[in-house]
């Protein structure tokens, strides 16, 4: 409700500077509506997990789902002058209650001062990622979804604030460094089936691309503090402090603790070759701790076919020897709570697809899973007490639009 | 020098007599512009939304033809080796991640041409056989 509130707010004053700019434009003005969208079906071959994309509750087993992939999304692109535009996109996907919600992905006010110089102020895109900007427009990628065992590891598509980038010729190519700050709540899923809350504070990062070429590549870092409320985990931390184990609680909890995402990654696409690698590491003083992945991907463009095959991990070390909470006796099950929280998580993705541009605008994917997770579910939700680490095959096909 | 440029206006001219229909795709811009010639890069940089700086100072506006005219997907294929929907999924990136919006489609050569022809930092490509005096070709894609 009172994020509804501010979010109308936003909207708001952007379009009343919209129509104010638009009255003092003289030249230049245009504007453009633009869409995308997925219908995607996904099914896996074990009833033991929950297969899903980060951020959302509901997922697919042997019975398959509509609602991991697909979505449907707007943008509005008002060009006031050379110097000033305005851009909002709404998406409606599955959101962490499970519900196919829209919400204002992105509304900003871009002002560019020189040529190479671009300020953007309002709701922006989390830039960590190698597709971030363009992850949920299934027709702009190669794979079929964005390999989870990066784009699991920080989950946050865009915050609140502002940003510079400055673009130059460097040597034979383009160098861009854009630095941003601002802050941003989202909802997570929670296994407690109420939803949990990502708090992030003072975000702060820094990101260089380059082009050369027909080679594009990125890094850069972000760090934020980071509140994490949950009604699964909070019931851990309160009875840690009951039994005299606050300072385990303390380290444990994610209550404005720093957390560091850094991430690389590069894209090669020419001559019918498509390569692109992609390196994420998340650092945090909290039961987050740390936790990183990457993928490879190799395809191949023949004519309106495209198969490809994509190698991904991630790993998140154990820090069970951290934490000192007796195994035994009433404190057993706080134990292995603790235990649950910080053990070490993994998981390994062998991935086969194929996608065929069908019409000019629309392309038709198919793509099979073979993972391979930790007996505690890698990045799988809903994973069953008897789960014994066994494979699991994903199925999914979609079909992808832009207009 | 003279000769060998006598030799290559008759080689085109054969060319042209041969292939009346298709002598190659014309990148233009107004007839009174200062733009130097541009090479390949140049063009597909442009093209391809990895640059909007417009040869010789300003921001360069884009015409593009409409997807049904076949030297659309030509132009793209020389230029880049692209298809058309790979060049599709190139703009989809940059616009859906608000950083540029796509050349403007107009229906034909002749509005295109109009369109450069009207000057500023315009620029087109269009069917060879299409080039008029309202228009100066910067790079020709045989």
């Amino acid at each position: 409700m009172h994020s509804l509130g501010r979010r109308t707010a936003l909207v708001s004053a952007l379009l009343a500077l919209a129509v104010s700019q638009a009255a003092l434009a003289d030249d230049g003005f245009s504007y453009r509506f633009s869409g995308f969208g997925t219908l995607g079906y996904v099914q896996t071959n074990t009833n033991d997990l929950t297969f899903l994309n980060p951020g959302q509750e509901k997922g697919a087993t042997k019975s398959g789902s509509l609602l991991v992939d697909s979505r449907l999304g707007a943008q509005v692109d008002v060009n006031f002058n050379d110097q000033l535009s305005a851009t909002v996109q709404g998406l409606a996907q599955q959101d962490a209650k499970g519900q196919f919600e829209p919400t204002l992905e992105w509304a900003f006010l871009r002002y560019k001062p020189l040529d190479s110089v671009s300020v953007r102020v309002g709701r922006l895109g989390w830039p960590a990622y190698l597709v971030s900007d363009y992850r949920y427009v299934g027709y702009a990628n190669p794979w079929l979804r964005a390999p989870l065992e990066v784009y699991d590891l920080a989950v946050l598509d865009y915050f609140d604030g502002g940003d510079v980038t400055w673009t130059h010729a460097l040597g034979p190519g383009t160098v861009s460094v854009q630095v941003l700050a601002g802050s941003a709540d989202t909802d997570l899923p929670d296994t407690s089936q109420q939803t949990a809350k990502l708090g992030v504070h003072q975000l702060y990062g820094g990101y260089v691309t380059y082009d050369i070429g027909d080679f594009h590549l990125r890094g850069g870092a972000s760090t934020a503090h980071i509140d994490y409320t949950s009604g699964s985990t909070a019931p851990l931390f309160a009875g840690l402090q009951q039994a005299g184990f606050g300072s385990i609680a303390d380290s444990l909890e994610a209550n404005n603790k720093r957390a560091t995402f850094v991430s690389l990654g590069g894209t090669y696409d020419a001559h019918n070759i498509l390569a692109t690698a992609e390196y994420g590491a998340l650092h945090s003083s909290s039961f987050l701790a740390r936790n990183n992945g990457w993928y490879g991907t190799l395809g191949y463009h023949f004519g309106s076919w495209t198969p490809y095959v994509t190698y991904g991990g991630t790993n998140k070390p154990s820090e069970v020897n951290s934490y000192g909470v007796p195994a035994f006796g009433p404190l057993l099950p706080l134990s292995q709570g603790v235990d649950a929280l910080v053990s070490h998580t993994y998981q390994h993705t062998t991935s086969l697809g194929v996608r065929w541009d069908v019409y000019k605008n629309i392309d038709i994917k198919a793509q099979l899973d073979h993972v391979t997770p930790s007996a505690n579910g890698g990045d799988f939700a809903d994973v069953s007490p008897t789960y014994d680490g066994h494979s699991v095959n994903v199925y999914s096909a979609v079909v992808d639009f832009v207009f | 020098m003279t000769s060998k440029m006598i030799k290559w206006a008759c080689a085109l001219a054969l060319a042209a007599g041969a292939m009346p229909a298709f002598a190659g795709i014309a990148v233009v811009v107004a007839a009174g512009s200062s733009a130097p010639s541009m090479s390949k890069d140049q063009v597909s940089e442009l093209y391809l939304g990895k640059s909007s700086a417009f040869p010789g100072g300003g921001s360069a506006k884009l015409y593009d033809l409409p997807e049904s005219n076949p030297v659309r997907e030509q132009f793209y294929q020389k230029l880049s080796g692209k298809s058309a929907s790979q060049v599709k999924a190139v703009w989809s990136r940059l616009i859906f991640s608000g950083k540029a919006l796509p050349p403007k489609e107009l229906g034909s050569d002749a509005e295109v041409k109009k369109a450069v022809a009207s000057g500023g930092t315009s620029i087109g490509y269009i069917d060879s056989s299409a080039v008029d005096s309202s228009v100066k070709v910067v790079l020709t894609l045989p």
